[in-house]
């Protein structure tokens, strides 16, 4: 053992001088390093989280930011279509619109002018017609004496209008000139009254009205006048 | 070509310091080279160091004391002032550091804080002692001696040996020539008190050897520093403290069950049910010697390893002076590191198997009951 | 006596030679570690560090019946 070096003295000091070095690194040493290396872990740890949900959120942000603009590229172009398709409308629309105005314009404008002219037409006719008439009246009243109204009387009996047979038991016979007894009796046997009242209005003119109660059966010169001017309307 | 002209340099730079220098330059200045001591024990630079009585200080103390300095202060200056973003010997101790946990977690798993200091401290000690081998002037500075019985003895020059003859022809020592010349010696330094003695104890051996009374070529060198793990208290006592510290783990952590490893009684329990208890006793047993060669394992693994380099160092370096030894100072620096891993890393997997529940007691059991089903 | 002497020495020397001849073993042991160490980290690279660290334990353990041999015969020179 000698000749190998082992020695008991310097077997305990080694021992003890590395005892020594163990207590001495153990207490002091090795815990702080390791306490070191656990935070710097931690806190790479750490770091990478932080790192990587930052990147994470930046390229939320990025996404949503596209978005964002492809949303409001979109709405724009929406928009501009809208506007251009409503823009477009609305010149459609206007111009309908003026072109209907136009026309109700020119429409009502026709009719405006078409019924001042029908007005003015009748206006005219009936003013000729009127004329025509009182010319009429002159030339028939001057034209009448009593022959001729014999005449249109006897025409009268010739041809008795419809509705004076029957017409009534008590008639009112109006005529322009008194009635002869035989007139009467004639306007007896052509209605069949048995009462015949005679009434002069001038203003027949000619000829004779039958009337029996609201029943009247008109065959004067004025009631040909009038119907006439009627017609002639 | 700026490599042919780099080759042709290192070519002319050995020829200059391999056979101009050691074989023209130097023997002609008186300079030579001595042919290192191979000694298994520690060399004694001081007895009875400080006028203590019994304190011996050997080369291989010294070189553990060196190493003991620059670990701590390696480790003090690392952590004395921690910083969140690391300096230089900081970042360097980190790595270190986060390595060997990161090994010590992936062994020993939940059991790595409890085991991670002490294969640490070793790894660390051993590595810088290992590696303290190749600083330059460690095994070569020194005092110088007579030589011991046994030693190729060298003229000396002043303050330097001087070596111009074959190396194999220094003679050897022996036991007369040892003390003639330790007389001698101690002569020269009581040559102030005392010249007298000095020449009385010269006449004295001159007259019972009949030749001088000290040979002028009985110096050796006696190196200042040597590499701790050449020296065999050293390795020894490593494998002790790992060789209790396993057992300690390994109690503290199963109690006294662990010794169910080794005196199996459990086996031993139901022996007409499972007669092979009895194999399983003795292997046990077995596990005794086996448990206690790891020490004799750790220790000459280390000291022969490390011992071992030294010698090839001095080999080498004396085969050829330069280049060559700068090979096998990178194969030493390989072997210092592994070393120092494997003894660290052997401490870690020898506990983290102690604080494992073996299987020999659990085994008997779960066959035990197994048997009982049956 | 001289004669003795030198017979000794050279009887050591044979001696420690010879025993350094286990570590043959040893180095075929070692050889075989790498080699299965090798093809494993061919088929499995990623797990090169925990084969690293298995070989060089491995071959520690090898290495111990080598260390051994030279305690042996570093006895035999030294110590005997």
């Amino acid at each position: 053992m000698d000749k190998l070096g082992i020695n008991l003295g310097f077997l305990i000091a080694q021992i003890v001088n590395f005892g020594i070095l163990f207590l001495l690194l153990s207490k002091l040493v090795w815990p702080r390093m390791l306490v070191m290396l656990d935070e710097r872990q931690e806190r790479i740890a750490k770091g990478l989280e932080d790192a990587r949900s930052a990147r994470q959120e930046r390229e939320n942000a990025e996404r949503e930011g596209e978005r964002i603009l492809a949303q409001a590229r979109i709405e724009g172009q929406r928009l501009r279509d809208e506007m251009r398709r409503r823009g477009e409308e609305q010149g459609e629309q206007a111009r309908r619109l003026a072109q209907r105005e136009t026309e109700n314009f020119r429409s009502q404008a026709r009719i405006q002018a078409e019924e001042e002219r029908n007005r003015i037409l009748a206006d005219a006719r009936g003013q000729i017609i009127s004329l025509a008439m009182a010319a009429a009246e002159e030339l028939i009243g001057d034209g009448l004496d009593t022959e001729r109204q014999r005449v249109v009387l006897k025409k009268f009996f010739a041809g008795v209008p419809e509705g004076a047979e029957g017409i009534g038991e008590v008639v009112v016979a109006i005529s322009a000139v008194p009635l002869l007894d035989d007139e009467i009796d004639q306007v007896k046997q052509v209605t069949g009254a048995k009462v015949v009242e005679n009434k002069v209005e001038p203003n027949i003119l000619g000829g004779l009205v039958l009337r029996a109660g609201d029943k009247v059966v008109d065959g004067s010169v004025r009631g040909d006048l009038t119907a006439l001017s009627a017609q002639l309307h | 070509m700026k490599g042919v002209w780099i080759f042709l340099g290192m070519i002319a730079f050995s020829v200059f310091f391999c056979g101009v220098m050691p074989f023209v330059l130097m023997p002609d200045a008186g300079v030579g080279m001595a042919l290192p001591v191979v000694s298994v024990p520690g060399e004694k630079l001081w007895e009875n160091f400080l006028g203590i009585k019994g304190l011996t200080i050997t080369n291989t103390l010294i070189g553990t004391l060196l190493a003991d300095i620059v670990v701590l202060a390696f480790a003090f200056g690392a952590t004395r002032n921690m910083q969140e973003v690391p300096g230089r010997l900081q970042g360097l101790f980190e790595v270190l550091t986060d390595a060997l946990y990161g090994l010590a977690k992936s062994t020993a798993g939940v059991h790595a804080r409890k085991i991670f200091p002490l294969m640490a401290t070793i790894f660390l000690f051993l590595l810088v002692a290992n590696w303290l081998e190749l600083v330059p002037g460690v095994d070569s500075v020194g005092l110088m001696h007579c030589a011991e019985e046994g030693f190729n003895g060298y003229e000396h020059n002043g303050a330097i040996l001087q070596v111009d003859k074959a190396l194999d022809q220094g003679t050897r020592a022996t036991e007369a020539d040892y003390e003639a010349c330790h007389l001698a010696e101690e002569g020269d330094h009581a040559e102030d008190t005392g010249a007298a003695h000095a020449a009385e104890g010269d006449a004295e051996t001159g007259t019972a050897e009949e030749t001088e009374a000290a040979r002028d070529d009985l110096f050796i060198v006696t190196p200042f520093v040597r590499a701790a793990a050449t020296d065999l208290n050293l390795t020894l006592g490593l494998g002790l403290l790992a060789f209790v510290a396993i057992q300690y783990f390994g109690v503290r952590a199963l109690g006294a069950g662990y010794f169910a490893k080794f005196i199996n009684t459990p086996a031993l329990g139901n022996l007409d049910k499972k007669p092979m208890g009895v194999m399983d006793f003795v292997v046990g047993l077995l596990e005794i010697v086996s448990e206690v060669s790891k020490i004799i394992s750790f220790a000459f693994r280390l000291f022969g390893n490390i011992f071992a380099g030294q010698v090839l160092l001095f080999v080498m370096a004396f085969l050829v002076a330069t280049m060559l030894p700068s090979i096998f100072y990178g194969l030493e620096l390989f072997v210092g590191l592994i070393q120092a891993f494997v003894f660290a890393m052997l401490v870690l997997v020898f506990s983290a198997m102690a604080m494992q529940k073996h299987d020999h007691g659990d085994h008997g059991d779960v066959h035990g009951r197994d048997d009982h089903y049956e | 006596m001289e004669f003795n002497d030198s017979f000794v020495t050279a009887a050591k020397a044979i001696g420690a030679g010879l025993t350094m001849a286990g570590v043959i073993g040893p180095g075929i042991g070692i050889g075989l570690l790498v080699h299965g160490a090798l093809e494993a980290l061919g088929r499995n690279p990623e797990a090169s560090g925990q084969i690293t660290t298995n070989m060089i334990l491995g071959i520690a353990f090898a290495e111990a019946v080598a260390i051994y041999a030279l305690v042996v015969a570093l006895i035999i020179l030294f110590v005997l």
